[in-house]
């Protein structure tokens, strides 16, 4: 009996061991994943550090919390991949006065990286039920500078609007209109071009009065694939 | 040997036809199913194991034999009615929220692999069963084995047809029950009717059962990220309306937030309206163009799709893929008076002709506008028409897609297609054709080698001046043209590229910072691989670019066929291994399951080896003569499907029409190999005709339909009718000849020889679809050939 017994414990206790390591598991994230593959903004890498990121996701991808994939949050969405996060956070260029929009909310995680650099982060979500836990979630972990709102993000929100950078975490097939209006002029929006596990390319969008000027980014050591050697 | 009587004879004949009606068209309804909740690559994987039943059941035949052929008659009822039982039980299970799996989550969820592995049990056992109550039957009236052959094949053609029926009036999910009772009635027609109440009552209750489940049928929940479900999870959307149909699902979704505007220009400052759009299999169709003839401006127009409307007003337009009617529309606005528009799916052109109408003004009602349904290849061989415009549909996926399309044939995208398109156009005439742009880079590599060599083709000696592109921050537009660009013309594209904040990839006299003014790339070498592809070396750059970017051909329609093994390392370097597998999906999952598959298959035809019992002589004829009938049947059978696609302009068509005819005259020539004995001299000769047949198809079957396809459709049947049953007729002799040779020389080979035939069947499918991507329709015949080639000669390992 007493076998059966401690069997159980343990069977309860083996998933919550590795809690204590995940702060390690975070420093390694940033040393191994985001360092090494060209992230330099000091602020960008202090926010990587300090947001805990297993506290984003389902009970079920908690121990994949910081692995080098994006990891499925249900609805048909992810969390992206830590590098992407830190990429697209590295290239909005993010200030402390910053006013940030962020289209497609997602877990959260995203908004939390870049309420730690700047000023205020507004977020909007069309899943309902994304948004809802988004909001709870960021409100217990204590976040005051982030607004979110359940809407179509085609609209991006206005109310708030001129924004200094604008993030948009799901890949689009068109820039809508509203949201090169509510960018500042100098401003820079990113948004992502591929599927959720196939992020391979971001887009930078850079507004200079009414003409916009995109640049295709790629986030990973690419080495020109012709075969040569 | 036990002989049935006569009317039992007759009834097990019945009953083996509508076991094999219902086997046939099952295996298509699961298909149907798993590609609608997930995709159709998936859904191969699950089947393919599934097929493999025939293999197990030759494999149980051989280990228990005696055991199963003494309780046959008591057998034979049990496995049909359990078949269909089985059929039912299948598709409750593998729907059930206990084992549904995602084939997304397959690279980083393991447990995901598991459901996987449980689905394609679970769908394993009505073929076991099935094909378990089909072997009994073949090794214990081996004597009359081409009669029931002949049942057998005749059924599995019938069943063919009736999947296409059945798929166009019921829901995928309500099929399989349908199917489940026709299981069900073969095994009453079998039933020895001696304590029946039991039997009865059992049998009534799963009717009953059955009968509530077509009219409710099981609920499907969809992979969440299918197109489809991601579109239910915006705000207020619905499914409008639903229409099965032979191609699959329709399914028509609105929601308040569902807009398309691909790659829309950030010069655009209206507002993007919003789209019903069409779903088919779950999959993303298109949106339904919400056009309005008072309608201001045209999304089109802000794309980089407008290019060809830059240059000149055109009049006669040809829409290919026409879908829901974008460019349709598109052309009706820049001013043509007559657009024909191609859609090969039916199902969504008759509702957008009716039911759907309203939603685009009744677009293909217009006076002008004339739609028609066949594939494009068919349209441009039989067009008497000029134009001034053919428009392609867009190629690749936002982003660059994840392969999935791979091994799908794409006529339209050939150089032999595009040489058509040529030929149609009028003197100052254009092709024009788009192109996602993807990372790492592909379609447009390959666009600008096949509208190269099409050039070349023509006898233009400088493409720069024929060839122009203009490249968003999300498409690139080609257009070739008849004459050279004019001053006129290259000015025109300039303007339009900075009124639209775009950028020229190829106009005649372009500078080298024109390329990159408004949208930069971070990896130039995107347009120094683009220049040597169009003035450089191409064959050096086919040679050692690390996709596959040859320009495909009739014989080899794969254009989204861009993976070569030897790059798989270093895209694994690049990318990470996880991503390699999303990049190129389609085609690993194949090699995957024929991986599987042969494993699988390989172990069911061992496995009798190690039973002393079985033990005989012959083994290396049997080995040899049925594993070559198997896979060079197979093998002309997936070929003959992809080749008449092309032929009969719908693919839907064409799998039921080659897989009926061939499977009824296979039945024609099982029966009258009845007349023949079957002594190794006779057997030899028809292998060898087979043979002979089959290299004259390598060489010939192509440029005569090529040179048909033109013809009248009456005639273009008969031509098929004697292409596809010609070698089919003499293709069912030497499978019922073998077994009665077999029952002569070593009748304990029997089962054995019987599984072999099924194991190697299912692995040669497989094949078949990877061999025809990588070598082509012509190898995979000769290849056919070659293995009946082997059957013949194993015949003189014949002992005693």
């Amino acid at each position: 009996m007493r076998t059966v017994n401690l069997i159980f414990i343990l069977g309860w206790l083996l998933p919550v061991l590795p809690l204590q390591d995940y702060s390690k598991a975070r420093e390694a994230m940033v040393r191994t994943q985001i360092e090494a593959r060209g992230v330099k903004d000091p602020a960008t890498l202090a926010a990587m550090r300090k947001v805990q990121r297993h506290k984003f996701v389902g009970p079920a991808q908690v121990t994949d919390a910081y692995d080098d994939n994006p990891l499925p949050i249900g609805y048909g969405q992810t969390i992206s991949q830590p590098y992407i996060v830190a990429y697209m956070t590295e290239n909005v260029k993010p200030k402390p006065g910053f006013t940030v929009l962020e289209i497609g909310t997602g877990s959260g995680y995203q908004a939390a990286v870049l309420a730690e650099i700047v000023n205020k982060v507004y977020t909007v979500e069309i899943i309902g039920e994304l948004g809802k836990q988004a909001a709870t979630r960021l409100k217990s972990l204590n976040y005051k500078n982030i607004e979110v709102k359940v809407a179509d993000g085609y609209h991006g929100w206005k109310e708030h609007a001129p924004y200094d950078a604008i993030i948009v975490t799901a890949a689009a097939e068109y820039i809508p209109p509203p949201l090169k209006e509510q960018l500042k002029d100098g401003g820079r929006m990113i948004i992502p071009i591929g599927s959720p596990y196939l992020t391979q390319q971001l887009m930078l969008i850079e507004k200079n009065g009414n003409k916009y000027r995109t640049t295709s980014l790629i986030p990973v050591r690419f080495v020109p694939f012709k075969r040569s050697q | 040997m036990n002989k049935p009587g006569f009317s039992y004879r007759h009834r097990l004949m019945a009953a083996m036809a509508l076991l094999s009606i219902a086997l046939i068209a099952y295996q298509v309804a699961i298909i149907q199913i798993l590609s609608y909740v997930q995709w159709y690559h998936f859904a191969n994987v699950v089947i393919s194991i599934a097929l493999l039943g025939f293999g197990a059941a030759g494999t149980l035949l051989s280990l228990f034999r005696n055991r199963l052929l003494k309780h046959s008659d008591k057998l034979l009822p049990l496995l049909m009615t359990g078949c269909g039982l089985m059929m039912v039980v299948a598709v409750e299970l593998s729907l059930s929220s206990l084992a549904r799996f995602d084939s997304y989550l397959l690279f980083s969820a393991r447990l995901q692999w598991l459901k996987l592995l449980a689905n394609s049990l679970f769908y394993l056992l009505p073929f076991l069963l099935g094909a378990l109550a089909l072997g009994i039957v073949f090794i214990k009236y081996v004597q009359e084995i081409g009669n029931f052959y002949f049942s057998n094949l005749a059924g599995s053609g019938i069943g063919a047809l009736f999947a296409a029926v059945l798929a166009g009036y019921l829901l995928p999910a309500s099929i399989p029950y349908v199917l489940a009772l026709i299981a069900v009635g073969a095994g009453l027609l079998v039933m020895q009717f001696k304590r029946p109440w039991y039997s009865i009552a059992l049998i009534l209750l799963l009717v009953l059962f059955i009968a509530y489940r077509i009219n409710t049928p099981v609920t499907t929940t969809l992979s969440q990220y299918k197109s489809l479900s991601r579109t239910l999870n915006l705000p207020a959307s619905r499914i409008a309306l639903q229409k099965p149909g032979a191609y699959g699902l329709v399914q028509v979704v609105s929601a308040d937030a569902l807009r398309y505007a691909p790659g829309l220009s950030l010069a655009f400052n209206n507002e993007v309206p919003v789209n019903s759009a069409i779903f088919n299999n779950g999959d993303w169709f298109g949106p339904i163009d919400s056009w309005h003839a008072s309608d201001s401006f045209h999304l089109l127009d802000y794309t980089t799709m407008a290019v060809p409307f830059v240059l000149k007003k055109r009049n006669k337009v040809l829409v290919l893929y026409a879908g829901s009617g974008l460019h349709v529309s598109q052309a009706i606005r820049q001013g043509a008076s007559e657009v024909d528009a191609v859609e090969p799916h039916r199902g969504v052109g008759q509702l957008l002709l009716d039911e759907l109408a309203g939603m685009n003004d009744s677009l293909y009602r217009r006076p002008g506008v004339q739609l028609y349904h066949t594939e494009p290849r068919s349209f441009l061989s039989s067009a008497n028409k000029k134009y001034d415009l053919i428009q392609l549909h867009l190629v690749g996926a936002f982003g660059g897609g994840v392969g999935l399309y791979a091994m799908r044939e794409e006529y339209s995208l050939t150089r032999q297609a595009f040489m058509n398109m040529w030929n149609l156009l009028e003197e100052d005439g254009v092709i024009s054709v788009s192109a996602w742009m993807d990372y790492p880079y592909r379609n447009s590599l390959k666009l600008t080698a096949t509208l190269a060599e099409t050039l070349d083709e023509t006898g233009i000696t400088d493409p720069r001046l024929h060839l122009a592109a203009i490249r968003s921050w999300a498409t690139v537009t080609y257009v070739i043209k008849k004459t050279a660009f004019s001053a006129q013309d290259i000015a025109a594209m300039r303007t339009f590229c900075n009124d639209y904040f775009f950028d020229p990839l190829f106009i005649p006299g372009l500078s080298r910072g024109e390329r990159t003014l408004y949208n930069g790339i971070s990896d130039s070498t995107f347009f120094v691989y683009q220049d040597e592809l169009l003035t450089g070396d191409r064959e050096k750059m086919y040679r050692e670019y690390g996709f596959h970017i040859r320009p495909a051909t009739d014989d080899k329609p794969y254009f989204s066929q861009f993976l070569r093994w030897k790059s798989l390392p270093r895209l694994a370097d690049n990318f990470g291994s996880q991503t390699v597998s999303f990049l190129e999906l389609g085609w690993l999952i194949a090699a995957l399951s024929f991986l599987q598959i042969t494993l699988l298959a390989v172990l069911l035809i061992m496995v009798p080896l190690f039973k002393p019992s079985t033990r005989g002589r012959n083994k290396g004829w049997t080995l040899i003569y049925f594993s070559g009938l198997g896979a060079g049947y197979m093998l002309l059978e997936i070929v003959l499907i992809q080749q008449f696609i092309l032929f009969f302009g719908n693919p839907v068509y064409a799998t039921a029409f080659v897989i009926c005819i061939m499977m009824l005259a296979s039945g024609a020539g099982s029966y009258y190999s009845t007349r023949l004995v079957p002594d190794r001299g006779i057997m030899q000769r028809i292998l060898v005709m087979i043979f002979l047949l089959l290299l004259l198809y390598t060489f010939f079957l192509s440029p005569l339909l090529n040179k048909v396809d033109s013809y009248p459709g009456f005639i273009k049947i008969a031509i098929s009718l004697v292409l596809v049953a010609g070698p089919a007729i003499l293709m069912g002799m030497p499978f019922p000849l073998g077994l009665r040779k077999q029952a002569v020389k070593e009748e304990k080979n029997l089962p054995w020889a019987w599984g072999i035939n099924g194991c190697v069947s299912v692995i040669s499918a497989s094949l078949a679809a990877l061999l025809t991507v990588e070598a082509g329709f012509a190898a995979v015949i000769l290849l056919a050939a070659i293995f009946y080639g082997l059957s013949m000669l194993s015949m003189y390992l014949i002992r005693g």
